[in-house]
């Protein structure tokens, strides 16, 4: 709906298989607890690291519905 | 075609909570190109983190089996302490303890700051992730955060399920 309005988006999900049958235009999987889609409490070095690769992907993908994976990992 | 794992939470949403529950499977995927680079857009961050204002707003109704379909807007300059989290599907530790794990204001103001994005758009829009029945979400609510973004001239949007 936000894409029809012209609107970009790019999502942030915890497992591929959500996005399969939603289909988000763009996906970065963030493969953190539910709660924390952005990574650790206060761990600001790798949320920003992840809304960077979700803005990077919003800027350069080029196939509807693709997914990347971050690179970021949950150590808590 | 569901995975095991989306099937068995398929099934125990129908067997506790809603008997004609299903995943909405989408078909094709939308799609707009970004019209204009990072630096001169506005951003809008949305969640499903089921997120509100407790001194001003209601907070999402968690208890409805069918789901709360509403949505709250929420300024960027809202102090934290004043924010809740309404959703009881998950665990709130991480989103207690730092907010910016799903609405990242302040990580945004600091990229409007850098320059690396053109701005922040003002209102965070969330609402609930546990919606069973999304009729009216779909029909209702989606329309109207859509329309006052598009109103706005927002170029893009975040979103950040919990």
């Amino acid at each position: 709906m936000l894409e029809e309005a012209g609107i970009s988006t790019v999502c942030v999900l915890s497992r591929p298989d959500l996005a399969e049958i939603t289909k988000p235009p763009r996906t970065l999987i963030a493969r953190f607890p539910y709660g924390a889609p952005l990574g650790e409490a206060n761990n600001v070095e790798q949320q920003v690291a992840v809304i960077q690769e979700a803005l990077t992907l919003l800027e350069v993908a080029t196939i509807p519905g693709q997914l990347v994976e971050s690179e970021q990992r949950w150590k808590r | 075609m569901i995975s095991e794992r989306l099937q068995k939470s398929q099934d125990s949403v129908r067997r506790d909570f809603d008997p004609n529950f299903h995943w909405l499977v989408n078909e094709t995927v939308p799609w707009t190109a970004p019209s204009k680079p990072l630096a001169q857009s506005t951003i809008a961050l949305l969640t499903s983190c089921g997120i509100y204002r407790v001194d001003t707003q209601l907070p999402f109704d968690a208890w409805n089996h069918l789901g709360d379909p509403s949505f709250r807007e929420i300024h960027i300059d809202t102090p934290r302490d004043r924010l809740r989290i309404a959703h009881t599907h998950f665990s709130h530790d991480n989103l207690d303890a730092d907010l910016e794990a799903a609405i990242p204001i302040s990580h945004f103001q600091q990229l409007e700051q850098e320059g690396m994005i053109g701005k922040l758009y003002p209102w965070v829009y969330s609402f609930m992730g546990y919606i069973p029945e999304p009729k009216q979400f779909v029909e209702q609510t989606a329309p109207v955060i859509v329309q006052r973004l598009k109103q706005d001239a927002v170029d893009a949007a975040l979103l950040t399920p919990c």
